[in-house]
């Protein structure tokens, strides 16, 4: 409606004809905005970059650019577009044979192959953010990562989220940039532990500020219930008089009372 | 007691009483308590034991306050039937029967707090249940060595002493009415002014009622009042005369005592409060709240409040000048307010402010719930992470401090890998410790669109570790019996020969080498055992008395 307006002066048939030739030419592209069709010039790059390539290649570019960071799954792929797998895949390596496509490991999926532009960083669900290196969870850099906060903490006695971040950075030892997310997500593991206690408090601009300690109330070590075969035992609820597991033939209770079999009286 | 533990409280209650009375008294505690109160008649077909032996069993149970005699109160006075006289009707008390486990450690409180002579008495009261004050003086007497004259006094002085810290009571007698032992507070709210009236008088004369009895159990005999007199003068340091000779006869010859162990598991649980303020505080709101719960003592009336007495600021001051003279650590009066008002600002609100008084000082109670739960929850974290590990104690944290995630975000916020997460989620599962709630989004539950709701029910598995503790200390006790069992010849060979040690003539016994090993090693084992069942019995007072 608006190319009506603004080329009153040119036909219907006419302004069709212009627009498919340069849909042909690939000058311009197409979209759906609700019921309306939208037309949008493409770049001189954009023209570039896809010249030469077939209809397939085009529908399929076209599913990957719509992704972003995501990215797209083939199976998906296949079931949007429609295609066959062959053509799908011949479609797949022109495009990447020319560097418009890339694929991506995911760390949720790892046999899947995700599929987005070249140029685009993939996303942090895809990567794992920080904390995954080559597709696997890095337990020992987090624990690390852990092990000097809460030294940290324990000789500052005090301490709020922005110092944290600040130690963090200044002892370099990730390489990775840790942005302020990340560390609370490190210091929060180490309040579940039982390990820092948080309080919310004002401070000095008035505002409700986190501040982080070593904890008051320790989780006490070795009970008495746990101190005694019972307390650990796998199959407590299965254990009674008489029966296959019970307290006089127990296998455990004979491991943890042998070594009394040397004393003398 | 918790109810979910009822079947392995009665499966150890039966056990106790087969160790320590034998088997006919096991079988008549056991259909008291399977099947609740029941008259001398009913008792005698549900076991089957000949009446003599029943009597008997009866009167070993209730001479050890295992049992209780009352009469039953009849619902329905009927005016014209013909007055019928009421059966006793007996019924076992398991928390008593579990608390025999506990002597011990009464009789070293005693010692600690108030000296030997006052354990003896204990130990006397302990060893046979229920005594009048002539017996106990007797076996003190035989104890010290000394002729039962000379310790007369003393000896009454110190039961005196006892009672006054309601460390012994009166005997119930035995054919007392059933008293209802919590009030019925107005716990269901009434809209109506009238019906809410009459709660609240109802609650005054259940507590009015509650407070006679109280009285009751703790009043001493005239005797003994005289030399509770005498030994207060003499603590002051006052001119206290010779008024032996002036003692008249005990003119409540027939009144027996009991230990009450309400006050001490009271006791207990008020220095588990302690503890935990001093680690979450410091030492000297401890010894403040020491003082806080040395002055609410007096007044309370059940053994698990709520909360204590409210007191002032005033009364703690005097309180804890009395603590350090009996040699607790001491505060200085300047120091308790400010020290208050530390422990006011915690935010587990250990203490809680009641209201302000005209002259600038405050009156404070202490939240002795609050305080529990947290030291039982510490307690069931440690069980957690020493039984599943320590990943699986940051994800049982996490859902106690987060109430309720699904799997995926509690991977994220713990930091471990979705596998681990998923296999420690279902073992918590099977063990009782967490909860999963199913959210449908739609109507046939397709678990493609369902969410799936972890959580931790506090009181739930605070309850399942008191469970399992009783199913612990009921193991223990089968193994210790078993390895004493299977070595009983050994044992039995032992006996004889420290029978003809100790005999002047006859045959001797002696053992072989091999012989003295087995006993050694059975020695050690029961030694081990039976400390293992003392440090576990801690934990009972603490899920189930405190």
């Amino acid at each position: 409606a608006d190319l009506e307006c603004h080329l009153a002066a040119v036909s219907v048939q006419d302004r069709a004809q212009a627009i498919n030739a340069l849909l042909s030419t690939r000058r311009v592209e197409l979209f759906r905005l609700g019921d309306k069709l939208v037309y949008k010039q493409v770049d001189a790059q954009d023209v570039a970059k896809l010249k030469g390539c077939s209809q397939d290649d085009l529908v399929i570019y076209q599913l990957i650019k719509a992704s972003n960071t995501t990215g797209i799954w083939t199976k998906d792929l296949r079931f949007k577009s429609s295609l066959s797998q062959l053509a799908m895949s011949k479609a797949l390596k022109t495009l990447e044979m020319r560097k418009l496509v890339k694929a991506v490991k995911s760390v949720a999926s790892k046999n899947r192959k995700v599929y987005m532009l070249f140029e685009l960083e993939p996303s942090k669900e895809l990567t794992g953010g920080a904390w995954y290196t080559e597709q696997e969870f890095d337990a020992a850099f987090v624990d690390v990562l852990r092990d000097h906060t809460l030294k940290f903490i324990k000789h500052k006695s005090r301490v709020t989220l922005e110092e944290l971040c600040e130690f963090v950075s200044c002892t370099g030892m990730s390489k990775v940039e840790l942005r302020p997310d990340d560390v609370l997500q490190v210091v929060n593991t180490l309040v579940f532990d039982g390990l820092v206690d948080s309080v919310e408090e004002p401070n000095q601009d008035n505002d409700e500020e986190v501040f982080y300690f070593m904890a008051t109330l320790e989780i006490p070590s070795a009970g008495p219930f746990t101190a005694i075969p019972c307390g650990v035992c796998p199959v407590l609820h299965e254990c009674k008089e008489g029966g296959v597991v019970s307290p006089s033939t127990c296998a455990y209770y004979k491991e943890w009372l042998a070594p009394c079999a040397n004393l003398e009286w | 007691m918790l109810e979910c533990a009822q079947v392995w409280c009665q499966k150890l209650a039966c056990d106790i009483v087969k160790d320590h009375f034998g088997e006919i008294v096991e079988t008549v505690v056991k259909s008291l308590i399977y099947r609740g109160k029941q008259s001398m008649m009913e008792l005698g077909r549900a076991t089957k034991l000949p009446p003599s032996q029943l009597k008997n069993s009866l009167l070993v149970l209730l001479q050890h306050n295992c049992v209780e005699s009352f009469k039953e109160e009849e619902t329905n006075p009927d005016p014209r039937k013909v007055t019928v006289t009421m059966p006793f009707v007996y019924a076992a008390s398991l928390d008593r029967i579990i608390q025999r486990l506990r002597h011990a450690r009464f009789l070293v409180h005693v010692r600690e707090s108030l000296g030997e002579r006052a354990e003896s008495v204990m130990q006397a009261l302990l060893e046979h249940g229920r005594l009048r004050s002539d017996q106990v003086l007797e076996y003190v007497a035989f104890k010290e060595g000394r002729e039962m004259e000379e310790c007369q006094r003393d000896m009454e002085e110190t039961l005196a002493e006892l009672v006054g810290a309601h460390y012994v009571e009166r005997a119930p007698p035995p054919d007392k009415r059933r008293a209802s032992t919590q009030p019925q507070g107005p716990r269901k709210v009434k809209t109506s002014g009238a019906a809410m009236a009459a709660a609240e008088a109802a609650a005054a004369a259940a507590q009015a009622n509650l407070n006679r009895a109280a009285q009751e159990r703790f009043r001493l005999p005239p005797n003994l009042q005289m030399a509770a007199t005498m030994l207060g003068k003499r603590r002051r340091g006052e001119e206290v005369a010779d008024h032996s000779h002036v003692l008249g006869p005990d003119m409540d010859r027939d009144t027996l005592w009991r230990v009450n162990p309400e006050e001490f598991n009271r006791r207990f649980r008020h220095m588990l409060c302690v503890d935990l303020v001093n680690n979450k505080v410091e030492p000297a709101a401890g010894a403040v709240l020491n003082a806080m719960l040395r002055v609410s003592r007096e007044h309370e009336v059940y053994a698990l409040e709520d909360r204590s007495v409210p007191v002032s600021d005033l009364e703690v001051r005097v309180a804890s000048e009395q603590l350090a003279e009996e040699g607790a650590p001491a505060i200085s009066k300047e120091n308790v307010v400010p020290v208050l008002r530390l422990l006011l600002s915690d935010t587990s609100e250990l203490v809680s402010k009641i209201s302000t008084m005209p002259d600038g000082g405050m009156t404070v109670c202490v939240n002795l719930r609050r305080i529990m739960d947290l030291v039982k929850l510490k307690e069931v974290e440690g069980a957690v992470r020493d039984r599943f590990g320590a990943s699986a104690c940051r994800i049982f944290r996490l859902l106690t401090l987060k109430r309720q995630l699904e799997q995926k975000q509690i991977a994220e916020m713990s930091m471990l890998p979705v596998k681990d997460t998923r296999q420690i989620l279902y073992t918590l599962l099977k063990a009782g410790y967490v909860t999963l709630q199913e959210v449908a989004k739609s109507t046939d539950h397709n678990p493609q669109r369902t969410f799936y709701v972890w959580r931790v029910d506090i009181p739930k598995s605070v309850g399942k570790l008191g469970e399992e503790t009783i199913r612990a200390m009921c193991n223990l006790r089968a193994r210790l019996a078993h390895e004493l069992n299977s070595e009983k010849e050994v044992l039995d060979l032992l006996e004889k020969a420290t029978e003809a040690a100790t005999r002047e003539s006859g045959p001797r016994v002696t053992l072989t080498s091999a012989q003295r090993k087995t006993l050694g090693h059975v020695r050690r084992v029961a030694a081990i055992l039976e400390t293992r069942m003392l440090r576990l019995d801690d934990l009972i007072l603490l899920f189930h008395d405190a």
